[in-house]
This record gives C-alpha cells, sequence and structure tokens, in this order.
C-alpha cells in the first residue's frame, strides 16, 4: 500500500458518489520465478479495493492471475457525449530475495487477484473499501486486515492476526504456531475459528454485545481485569482490559478472539 | 559576440522590504548570439528560478536574451554561491545549451547556501527547424510560439505554453496548466502530462490522433469527433537491484478523427479539452 492517505482519500472518492460503472478487464496472468526456489517466501498485497485470493500450492514459483474493474468516462464531443471505456489502472508486481510485493497506483479500480504461492509464506494483506481476503493452505505467519469486507481462511497452519471492522473473519487451522499468538478482531462481524478437535489452545474472549458459542467443552480459567500502565512525554495510559480465559483440550497457544457487536464461534474443524 | 547591456551590482543594507537585512543582489543582463551550421540544430535550456521564452527567428543563428538576478541573504552566501549555482553555457554549430545549478552535479552544494538563487527570465530565438528541449522549476512560465522542429517543455511550478509549434516529444508541468496548440497536424507522438492543471491541446480541424488517457478528477471535451479506442493492457518486465518487476498497465483509448500518431496525455486534477485550431 502506497500511503495510507492516498487510499483514503480515494475511498473518499468512493464515497461521494464517483465510482464509474464497472466492466471486468481480460484476466492478466503474471508467471513470478523465485530468486530462492522451494525456500519460504513472503507476499505482500496492499490495495484499496480488491478481491485477494492466495492458494498455497505445491509449486516453487507464483503466479498471479490479475482482474481489474475497469471504470468509464465520459467525453463531451460534437454529436453528444459519449462514454469511454477502459479508464487507466497500473499494477506493480516486485520480487526480490523470495519477497513479493503487488501494488496498484492511486486509481479507484477495484482489483481481483488469485494469487498461487508455495504453501511455506508469511503473507500481509490488506485492503479497505469493497474487499474481500481469502487464503488457503498456507504455513506461516499471516497479517489479513480488511476494513469493510470478509476474512476467511482454511487450511492454516501457523499464526494470524486477522482485523475487520464491518465484516465476518473465519479462520480454520490445521496446527497453530506454538511461538506466536493468534488474533481475530473486529467491530461489527462475527468471528469463527476452526480447530482440529484434538488442538490444544488457549482462547481470550472478549465480546461486548455478541453470544459466544463453542463446540469444543472449555475450561475456564479464573482471569482478573489486567491493568497496563504506558508512561510518555506526553502523559500517561492506562489500559484496563477484562477477559473470559477458557482452555481448550488443555490449553496451548494463545487465540485472541474479540468483537464488540457480532457472536464468537468456537468450532472443531471437518 | 556577447554583450552585457547592464551589470548592476546593488548591496542592500536594511533596505529591502522583502529582503532580509544584508541580504545582497546582483542584476545582469545579457545577449549573445551562436552560429550555428546544421538544419535542426539543439536548443537545450535547464532553468530552475524564471521564465523561458522561445519563438523563432533567422536561420543560422541561436539569440539568447538573459536577464540573470543574483541573490543571497548574505555578501558570505553570496560570494559562494558562484561556485554552487552558475548558469553553464554550452554552444557549438550543432546547438546551444544553457544549464541552470550546480555543473558538477553536487547538488548538495546548493543546499549548503539556503537562500541563494539565480533568478534568469531567457528569451530565445532559434532557427526554423530547431529542436526545443526547455525547462524550469519555479517562479517562471515556459511559453513557446512558432517553433517548426520538435519541442519538450517542462515546468514544475508555473504553466507551459506551447504554441504553433508543428511537433512535440513531451509537454509536462506538475502544478500548472498546459497548453499545446499546432499550427499542422501533428505526425509523430507525444506525452503531456500535467498532475494539476487543464490540458488544452489545440489542433487543425482534420487532425487524426489516438490517445492514450491517464485522468483522475476532472472533465474531457473534444470539438473534433471524437470516440472510444480500444487499447490493451501491456506487462513490462525488468530487472533491476535484484528486484524483479513486472507492471500492468492499462489506458483510456481516444481516438480524434480517424486516429494518427499516439498521444498520452495525463492529468491528476485538471480538464482535458481538445479544440479545434481557429
Amino acid at each position: 500500500m502506497r500511503t495510507f492517505t492516498l487510499r483514503a482519500t480515494a475511498a473518499l472518492a468512493l464515497f461521494l458518489g464517483m465510482a464509474p460503472a464497472l466492466a471486468q478487464s481480460d484476466v492478466q496472468i503474471i508467471n513470478i520465478p523465485l530468486s530462492r526456489p522451494g525456500e519460504p517466501i513472503s507476499l505482500e498485497i496492499g490495495i484499496m479495493s480488491a478481491r485477494i485470493e492466495v492458494i498455497g500450492e505445491d509449486r516453487e514459483d507464483a503466479v498471479f492471475e490479475v482482474t481489474i474493474e475497469e471504470g468509464e468516462r465520459k467525453i463531451v464531443t460534437p454529436s453528444g457525449t459519449k462514454t469511454l471505456t477502459n479508464a487507466g489502472y497500473e499494477l506493480e508486481v516486485d520480487e526480490h530475495d523470495n519477497r513479493i510485493s503487488l501494488d496498484t497506483d492511486w486509481r479507484r479500480n477495484k482489483v481481483s487477484v488469485v494469487a498461487r504461492i508455495p504453501r511455506r509464506a508469511d503473507l500481509d494483506l490488506s485492503t479497505i473499501e469493497d474487499g474481500e481476503i481469502i487464503v488457503s493452505n498456507i504455513s506461516g505467519n499471516l497479517e489479513l486486515s480488511n476494513v469493510n469486507g470478509p476474512i476467511t481462511a482454511n487450511g492454516i497452519s501457523g499464526s494470524v492476526i486477522a482485523e475487520s471492522v464491518n465484516n465476518a473473519i473465519d479462520l480454520s487451522f490445521v496446527s497453530i504456531d506454538d511461538a506466536n499468538a493468534s488474533s481475530l478482531e473486529t467491530v461489527n462481524g462475527e468471528l469463527t475459528v476452526r480447530l482440529p478437535a484434538n488442538l490444544g489452545v488457549q482462547i481470550h474472549l472478549d465480546t461486548s454485545q455478541g453470544e459466544i458459542f463453542s463446540d469444543f467443552e472449555v475450561d475456564v480459567q479464573p482471569s482478573k481485569p489486567t491493568v497496563t500502565r504506558n508512561d510518555n512525554g506526553s502523559g500517561s495510559e492506562v489500559r484496563i482490559e477484562s477477559v473470559i480465559i477458557a482452555n481448550v483440550n488443555g490449553g496451548g497457544p494463545i487465540i485472541r478472539m474479540n468483537s464488540l457487536n457480532g457472536d464468537i464461534n468456537i468450532r472443531k474443524a471437518n | 559576440m556577447k554583450t552585457t547591456i547592464t551589470a548592476l551590482i546593488t548591496l542592500v543594507l536594511s533596505a529591502g522590504t522583502s529582503l532580509a537585512a544584508n541580504s545582497v543582489q546582483e542584476q545582469h543582463n545579457w545577449k549573445d548570439t551562436y552560429t550555428v551550421n546544421t538544419a535542426t540544430p539543439h536548443v537545450r535550456i535547464s532553468n530552475i528560478w524564471g521564465g523561458v521564452k522561445v519563438r523563432t527567428g533567422l536561420s543560422g543563428q541561436i539569440s539568447v536574451s538573459a536577464v540573470e538576478l543574483r541573490s543571497a541573504p548574505d555578501q558570505e552566501r553570496f560570494d559562494r554561491s558562484f561556485e554552487s549555482i552558475r548558469l553553464d553555457v554550452k554552444a557549438d554549430a550543432n546547438g546551444v545549451s544553457l544549464l541552470v545549478g550546480d555543473p558538477d552535479e553536487r547538488w548538495h552544494r546548493m543546499n549548503e547556501c539556503r537562500g541563494c538563487r539565480l533568478d534568469i527570465q531567457f528569451e530565445v530565438l532559434v532557427p526554423p527547424g530547431a529542436i526545443v528541449d526547455v525547462g524550469t522549476v519555479m517562479d517562471g512560465r515556459v511559453d513557446i510560439e512558432g517553433v517548426t522542429g520538435s519541442v519538450s517543455a517542462s515546468n514544475v511550478n508555473g504553466p507551459v505554453r506551447v504554441d504553433d509549434i508543428q511537433e512535440c516529444t513531451s509537454i509536462e508541468s506538475v502544478n500548472g496548466k498546459v497548453d499545446v496548440g499546432f499550427a499542422t497536424s501533428p505526425v509523430s507522438d507525444c506525452n503531456i502530462e500535467t498532475i494539476n492543471g487543464d490540458i488544452t491541446l489545440d489542433v487543425p480541424e482534420g487532425t487524426g490522433l489516438d490517445i492514450k488517457l491517464d485522468l483522475f478528477n476532472g472533465d474531457l471535451s473534444s470539438q473534433l469527433s471524437a470516440g472510444p479506442l480500444d487499447l490493451p493492457a501491456t506487462i513490462e518486465h525488468t530487472m533491476e537491484n535484484g528486484h524483479e518487476q513486472y507492471r500492468i498497465q492499462k489506458y483510456s483509448g481516444l481516438r480524434i478523427g480517424a486516429g494518427g500518431p499516439t498521444y498520452s496525455i495525463s492529468s491528476m486534477n485538471g480538464d482535458v479539452r481538445i479544440q479545434k485550431h481557429q
């Protein structure tokens, strides 16, 4: 993502009703050889408005299938107003030392990206407006952010930090990284985590308005509010947080689930 | 032969209203004529502070008039500014190059001379057929008229006006409007670009162009017949410093008349008007 400011500006433009009518571009396919085939990669995609799907496969390269919704522009001519299709766009993919980034320019076209990459990968995926993030069969550390759309991840091994504001997050784990905690956070969406039947985790639950449902027997741990204090040059910040701590299958790596207005679901993975 | 018209050194000691106490100015007006012996001589001007005006003059010679105003916040920096900000003139039978700045391209020296400036207003007469490439950065306009060779013109904080030309290569501004007018229908490709400003393209009736448009905000109008043009997406692959880069680009297409050379027109915040030359 080039700058958040640019994206916020473009989001405002969309909000003000400047979004053009849409037509799909042809699918553009970019095949990227890796600097170090067979080794883990990292992938960063930050696009203002995007459907981002990342699929882990047994492969030693990366393939991106890109489709862009093209806009319209009117032109006033002597014979009347005409419509031009194919409003411009620019998209760039960069690979260096197994680190791949995909970025677009400041225009407001919605982008659809399907990335087929090696399974072992760290991901940093983000979108803001009218987007969707879907991840499957990836082993690594995932950071997924979608402000106004859902996040879905299946077949994940590792850790996930997933944030939305107005939509649901649904994560299905194969295994969880012992070293890194996972976190699901939304304001107005439902949170679902799907776990193998015998996987032990410790879940920190916090929802103000929603219900909590679990397929597992949970062992609720005694807990008391945690108080953290941060003193800095401009004053002090004191944070009091009260969460429900529940062990599943005797406990294990931490999964933090926080929703203001949505339900929290702890499901057994199929 | 170089003719110095006036040389005025003014030490301003607590007298100027817009200048700080002890600031120093020197104005130097000069005119020079350079003989060229090619049909397509080159004229290159790279200015920083001040405008550039180009017109067509006599065959076989390039005539340059310049009003130079050197200034600095104090005498010490004024003296030092001669090292870091200079007008470098190179001339031979093929053309003239006038570059303002640090001829050694040690740009940090300009930063060290904070507040130092060399404002120059250029007026240039070029022979018919001259290839013109001129630009400035601030506090001036680029104004070119009647040139018959290919034109490149740029400004950063100001307008660019190019009129009665026959061909262009690149006409650009960042914060300023761009007006490009043709005496005859262009036959070669050109790039016209600004970020914050309108673009007006003035061409003779019957002109055909294929236009690659890159617009964000702003309206689009044409006094000539125009219709959509399908431009396929392009994928560009580059390798730089160990980075494999793939760039997908696609533009809006617009065909003027029956089509012709490709014009790339780009503006972020401005209207684009294609006008019929009166």
